[in-house]
């Protein structure tokens, strides 16, 4: 990789060298290919000025939508698999939904321990559908009711349902349930979603399950639900019903104002009310990843009056700076520290 | 040049392994949606040419051969599929040229520094006034951080086209005048010019 080619390399030559453009657009694997690129103005300062430039007009071209049309990705898949099948084309019988989920539903069962494991290896036939950090998923169930994951969470289920057996679905993290009604007696009718320790029996409804920290919070937004905890006890919420489980406790119960609120991260990744700087912490940690460390602990209870709406994390911080007096630090890439002042 | 499991699910995929198709689908359906759209605003027409190139791919999995470069292979058969899909649409609507459109959506307000941000602004109305196949050559070269080789491969493209390219971009180059712009526009110039230089002549 020592060239003397390199000692005045004008514009036009980064411009043309394949080697450069590969790794200023990111597609650099080779590591040792890409340290000397990001040694380059060092290694030959002569050169600097113009790799820089090269490197600005390339990163400003950058800066362009990346659309990835997720929403989508399930049913264009639904609809390739149904025509394939239509010509008798595809093998008998395959799992189709999750594959691409299959690295972080891994990552997810050994993070999750004993239960998943279980779940993962002795129920038979089962879908683990899971996402990871800052992803959202739609899914839609055998029954054709749809479940939003929010990031880092996942659902299970059996990959086929039959009238004889509740439909059943197993939820870590946080899902936003729409129930299909199915008009048919027996327990082929039932639906229940089970989370940490507590199970919620539905028909035909849709509701909010985050399950966090050994907390499960159920939000009713429209029909009716009954949770079972505890083994015996029970209670049948009503829309507007907000309820939290911890330590073998059904422990809040609130009315909500406005319960289509708590679906609002289905449609905007970031969404917050009246929360406080420690609940958007949680947040940026549990969907994101990211290592957050506060200076002093009382930050933790400054409160943002009012809605934030926003989409990614980098917004969602310049709110932060812009309504409280704290200073944020990026040190690395998924770590954050906050301090008090500007 | 490209990533071992692409192979390993190319080859899986050809054996009838269902497993590894959707691998390659899970892997290339935010990269071909972001593609396709460059080309139209027509979300619907994007899903169907990626419909139609999945069960063609498979339906067809014998007879593919081993391509240098799975994405590439996969981004060659799209963008003809797309083209065709457009051609076949023409006859009830007006299309710009061969191909139709190709435009980037900018971000309007992404966070760079001030002095860079002037930059910005001159590259993105640059880039705003070229014909769509240049727009096309550039946003793989920068965007995709593609080789000559593997933009000429996958746009189909020979020599004399890219000439005809060239002297359209630099007809419009022309039209601007302001000299940091000019700067600007002899890298663009260049980079069309090269690209031309690169790619060698087929015969006949």
């Amino acid at each position: 990789m020592n060239n003397d080619k390199y000692l005045d390399y004008s514009l036009q030559d980064f411009l043309d060298d394949d080697a450069f453009i590969k790794w200023v657009s990111g597609k650099e694997q080779d590591a040792v290919a890409a340290q000397f690129w990001s040694e380059f103005p060092v290694l030959y300062p002569a050169a600097a000025a113009n790799f820089e430039f090269a490197a600005s007009v390339i990163r400003s071209y950058r800066s362009q939508e990346f659309w990835d049309n997720k929403d989508n990705k399930a049913r264009v898949l639904e609809r390739i698999t149904a025509t394939i099948e239509n010509h008798g084309a595809r093998p008998a019988r395959m799992r189709w939904l999750n594959n691409w989920v299959r690295a972080a539903a891994i990552a997810l069962v050994v993070t999750a321990g004993g239960y998943m494991i279980v779940n993962h290896y002795f129920r038979s036939h089962m879908e683990q559908i899971a996402t990871g950090y800052g992803e959202m998923r739609t899914v839609t169930l055998p029954d054709h009711s749809t479940v939003t994951l929010n990031a880092s969470s996942a659902i299970s289920f059996n990959e086929e349902w039959s009238d004889k057996k509740p439909r059943e679905v197993w939820v870590e993290g946080e899902a936003y349930f729409d129930v299909k009604h199915i008009s048919r007696t027996g327990p082929g009718q039932q639906f229940i979603v089970h989370s940490n320790g507590i199970s919620i029996e539905v028909l035909g409804t849709s509701f909010n399950v985050r399950s966090r920290h050994g907390r499960t919070k159920v939000g009713l937004i429209t029909g009716k639900i009954k949770v079972d905890y505890n083994k015996n006890r029970s209670l049948v919420m009503l829309p507007g019903d907000y309820v939290e489980y911890a330590d073998n406790k059904l422990s809040v119960t609130r009315k909500l104002d406005q319960p289509e609120k708590i679906k609002r991260w289905t449609e905007i990744q970031l969404t917050f009310t009246d929360a406080t700087l420690g609940e958007i912490i949680e947040t940026l940690q549990d969907n994101y990843g990211y290592t957050v460390k506060v200076t002093d602990a009382s930050l933790r209870k400054l409160k943002i009056e009012g809605d934030i709406n926003v989409t990614n994390v980098e917004e969602l911080l310049t709110v932060i700076t812009t309504t409280l007096n704290v200073t944020i630090d990026h040190p690395y890439k998924k770590e954050l520290v906050i301090t008090s002042g500007k | 040049m490209q990533s071992e499991s692409h192979v390993l699910w190319w080859n899986a995929f050809k054996q009838g392994d269902w497993d590894a198709f959707t691998a390659l689908y899970g892997e290339f359906y935010e990269l071909l949606n972001n593609y396709g759209r460059k080309f139209t605003r027509d979300e619907d027409l994007v899903h169907d040419v990626v419909h139609d190139l999945f069960v063609r791919i498979w339906t067809t999995r014998q007879r593919l051969g081993q391509p240098v470069s799975v994405k590439n292979y996969l981004y060659k058969a799209f963008r003809s599929t797309l083209f065709r899909k457009i051609q076949s649409l023409s006859k009830f609507v007006e299309l710009d040229g061969e191909g139709g459109s190709f435009s980037v959506n900018f971000i309007p307000d992404a966070s760079f520094r001030q002095e860079e941000q002037e930059l910005r602004k001159q590259v993105i109305d640059m880039v705003n006034t070229l014909p769509a196949r240049q727009q096309e050559i550039i946003f793989l070269r920068f965007y995709e951080g593609m080789s000559y080789e593997e933009i000429s491969g996958i746009m189909d493209i020979n020599m004399s086209s890219t000439y005809k390219l060239l002297y359209k971009a630099l007809d419009n180059l022309q039209k601007a005048s302001n000299k940091r712009t000019w700067l600007l526009i002899s890298c663009l110039f260049f980079l069309l010019k090269n690209f031309s230089k690169k790619i060698p002549i087929p015969e006949g």
